[in-house]
């Protein structure tokens, strides 16, 4: 039994408690707990890949910064967010202090494997407190740990937790306060290596004895990276002694010996420590609903049967908020501009601002319902199952089971996908996850699905609108599944590494949590609606809008529309509506000569050739330049030149225009075909300057971000192209 | 309002979201900022925060 340590004086300086435990153990919600700070919380592993900070309150009134840092299983790293928990931990970061306390998050459910990163902590020597989380679940499968017992043999602090909870936070507080040392560890290695660890850590604490030399001993014998290592190695006799140590343990796995000896600990403490009660041995509801779920047959058509009936959903149950949300917007429209009279403020304001972002706006309960969907399936613990069943596919195309969860992010935002995959250890596999993962509907590819399929295919029902909409998100799935099948053969697979995921178990949704992720994310679309897609739209409106046509040439145009043709036995109602008819044709023909007149016109009319065998025009044209600074931008732009080069009274909604537009031929513009053409451009067009440079930084040059845009961009047009061309022959 | 105010308004109106844009795109640029949108941007390395924060004694 360990001496009980003094505690340790937290009383000087700005102090750093760091939250370190295994991926999926609830390090974040014991961060949000403490800190107060509401960082994105899922149910599967693999979530926090970078750390993030904090500050927390004390009991006695002092705040410490608290660290949450990425799950790992040792301190041993294999993958980037592993380094970045093991830089900070040992105090190799310039931009993080090394930690006064270690906060090791434990999932009480899944002690003996969360105890091996505690092991390796204790080695740290550094105050450290163990909150065993999860305490709830272990109770549920029949598992309870005497934590007391656990903290007398460790000689330190052990908080039961429920960090969803938010139960056992206070005592979680007060133990950070009065943090002690380990007990020191008590794992025995097999003589021969303890002998020789002992031996050089005689020579490491003579030319170091601020070191835990112990510990440094069996790391530079395991032949551990790290820069503090690299230090070690430096010193005085050391590299002498290290390599005479080894010598003389030829033919040893000393990792392997390390990893046994530290589990026959693990087994003792377990065996003192954790009871097993009567629930233990009955079949939890988690393995019985997993039998079904993760079925290799009967859980794919289930996982498709899911996504299917969400995309229908979004359609069906969208559609009445969006009416309302649209005539909302409407009348906010004509308050906004009813007291100005003609001229460019009055467009700006109508065209630009009303249009423009209200068209973008309008999808905003689409975007709700979709994350509301998707952070439902994420809180139940659905998507980790969702994970493995692809694990087996993804394997096939050369990549890893570890890639799912980024391109899982990636039907959010490309963004957090890319970042998410940190944790892939192997680099090519991260490379290839980076280079397809924008291939996945982001929710900024939402509204011009919406937009399209909504318009040109209302009449097919919700069942058809969201079989599309399906579709789209599948092609891009398959684009990134022959994308990464290609790279295998043209790059090779390279180290094949293990696939380890814990599946968490079954949860109801907690509601506050799915609420805050639909209003995180719903709110994420509108700051940008209100920032970005403002300013692009007042933007486009202004190369919408200028330059100005000349008085001659709208004399000119005004003089070559026909008169009114009105019989000279016409009532006078009839004369009326004849001269109307002839002046709002006038205007129209104004309107039009306006836009084709303006910089927008003509950098839409210049590229015509080159999209008109896709079955653009100029205005989809301008549309998609526009869409390179944001997706979402299309719907705006599209708003925008329907608006400007319209009569204002005559003004349809954006639906009514698309399908009112006309060649100059008299065929319409869009068709079925047109549309799903436009869809496939969508899918898989890179068109996200944002992601482009994420994508620059991840992989340290512009080469593979540019090399991604050509890719995409070329892809994306050879397949419009083909459903184009392909489509009006068999449907002229 | 006159067609002089509008048009000045307009465009201090549009030479303001020019300017923004050409900002955004320098900071996004430079990996300041990821142009994602996200309130709590997780490619950004975040620093302490007040929010939580009581006063000590």
């Amino acid at each position: 039994m360990p001496a009980a340590a003094a505690p340790v004086s937290l009383n000087t300086g700005t102090l750093t408690v760091a939250l370190a435990g295994n991926p999926n153990s609830g390090k974040t919600t014991v961060f949000n707990g403490l800190t107060g700070l509401r960082q994105k919380v899922a149910n599967y592993p693999g979530i926090t890949v970078e750390k993030k900070t904090g500050r927390c309150p004390m009991p006695d009134g002092r705040v410490v910064d608290i660290v949450d840092l990425p799950g790992t299983y040792s301190l041993v790293p294999h993958s980037p967010d592993e380094v970045v928990a093991m830089q900070v931990l040992r105090g190799l970061r310039a931009d993080t202090p090394l930690p006064d306390v270690i906060v090791a998050v434990v999932d009480a459910s899944n002690l003996a494997r969360n105890l091996y990163l505690v092991s390796q902590l204790i080695e740290l020597d550094h105050p450290m407190v163990v909150a065993l989380n999860m305490t709830d679940i272990a109770a549920r499968r029949g598992v309870a740990v005497d934590a007391a017992a656990l903290a007398a043999r460790l000689g330190i602090a052990v908080v039961p937790l429920i960090g969803h909870r938010r139960r056992g936070f206070d005592a979680l507080k007060a133990a950070i306060i009065s943090a002690t040392r380990p007990a020191a560890p008590a794992w025995r290695l097999p003589d021969p290596l303890a002998a020789e660890v002992a031996a050089l850590a005689a020579v490491v604490a003579d030319a170091a004895p601020e070191t835990n030399a112990t510990a440094t001993a069996l790391r530079l014998l395991a032949g551990e990276d790290g820069a503090d290592l690299a230090a070690s190695r430096g010193l005085d006799g050391v590299s002498a002694a290290l390599a005479a140590a080894r010598g003389r343990l030829a033919g040893r796995d000393v990792v392997q010996t390390d990893i046994e000896a530290r589990y026959h600990w693990i087994d003792a403490l377990v065996a003192a420590t954790v009871a097993a009660t009567p629930e233990a041995g009955r079949r939890s509801l988690t393995e019985r609903v997993d039998a079904v779920l993760v079925h290799r047959v009967a859980g794919l058509v289930i996982f498709t049967a899911i996504m299917a009936s969400l995309f229908v959903t979004i359609f069906w149950a969208a559609k009445p908020i969006m009416d309302a949300l649209q005539d909302g917007i409407t009348r906010l429209g004509a308050l906004l501009i009813g007291g100005l009279a003609e001229g460019p403020l009055r467009s700006l304001l109508a065209d630009g601002v009303i249009k423009g972002v209200g068209s973008v706006v309008v999808f905003v309960p689409q975007i709700a319902l979709l994350f509301l969907f998707l952070s439902a399936l994420e809180d139940s613990g659905y998507l980790a199952r969702a994970a493995f069943l692809m694990d087996r596919l993804l394997s096939k195309i050369g990549l890893h089971g570890k890639s799912f969860i980024p391109l899982l992010s990636s039907f959010a935002c490309a963004i957090p996908g890319i970042l998410a995959t940190r944790t892939i250890d192997s680099r090519r596999e991260r490379l290839a996850t980076i280079l397809i993962a924008p291939f996945m509907s982001c929710s900024a590819r939402l509204p011009v699905y919406a937009l399209v399929i909504g318009t040109f295919f209302a009449a097919q029902g919700p069942l058809v609108q969201g079989g599309i909409l399906l579709g789209c998100y599948a092609l891009g799935i398959v684009a990134a599944a022959a994308t990464a099948w290609i790279g295998k053969r043209f790059l090779g697979r390279g180290e094949v590494t293990p696939f380890i995921l814990e599946m968490p178990s079954y949860k109801i949704p907690q509601a506050g949590e799915v609420a805050r992720q639909v209003w995180t994310n719903t709110s994420k679309f509108l700051t940008k609606a209100g920032t970005t897609i403002f300013c692009l739209s007042i933007l486009l409106w202004a190369l919408a809008y200028f330059p100005r046509l000349s008085d001659e040439r709208i004399v000119a145009i005004r003089q070559a529309q026909p008169a009114a043709v009105v019989p000279s036995d016409a009532t006078p109602e009839q004369r009326q509506r004849a001269e109307a008819d002839a002046q709002s044709a006038s205007a129209h023909a104004i309107a039009s000569a306006q836009l084709e007149h303006s910089v927008a016109g003509r950098v839409g009319h210049l590229m015509e050739p080159a999209i008109a065998p896709l079955g653009f025009d100029w205005k989809i044209g301008v549309g998609l330049v526009g869409a390179f600074a944001a997706r979402e931008v299309f719907v705006s732009t599209l708003g925008i030149v329907y608006s400007v080069g319209e009569v204002e009274e005559d003004a349809l909604p954006l639906h009514e225009a698309l399908k009112a537009d006309r060649r100059a031929d008299g065929k319409p513009v869009w068709t079925p075909v047109v549309a799903i053409s436009l869809l496939v451009w969508f899918v898989l067009a890179m068109q996200c300057m944002s992601t482009l440079a994420v994508v620059r930084r991840e992989t340290g040059g512009w080469g593979w971000p540019l090399f991604q845009l050509v890719y995409m961009n070329a892809l994306a047009y050879a397949g419009a192209l083909l459903v184009y061309q392909i489509g009006t022959r068999l449907y002229p | 309002m006159s067609p002089l105010a509008q048009n000045l308004l307009a465009a201090a109106i549009v030479l303001f979201a020019v300017g923004w844009i050409g900002l955004r795109s320098w900071r996004i640029m430079r990996g300041r900022k990821t142009g994602c949108g996200c309130v709590e941007c997780p490619a950004i390395k975040t620093k302490p925060k007040a929010q939580g924060v009581q006063p000590g004694p």
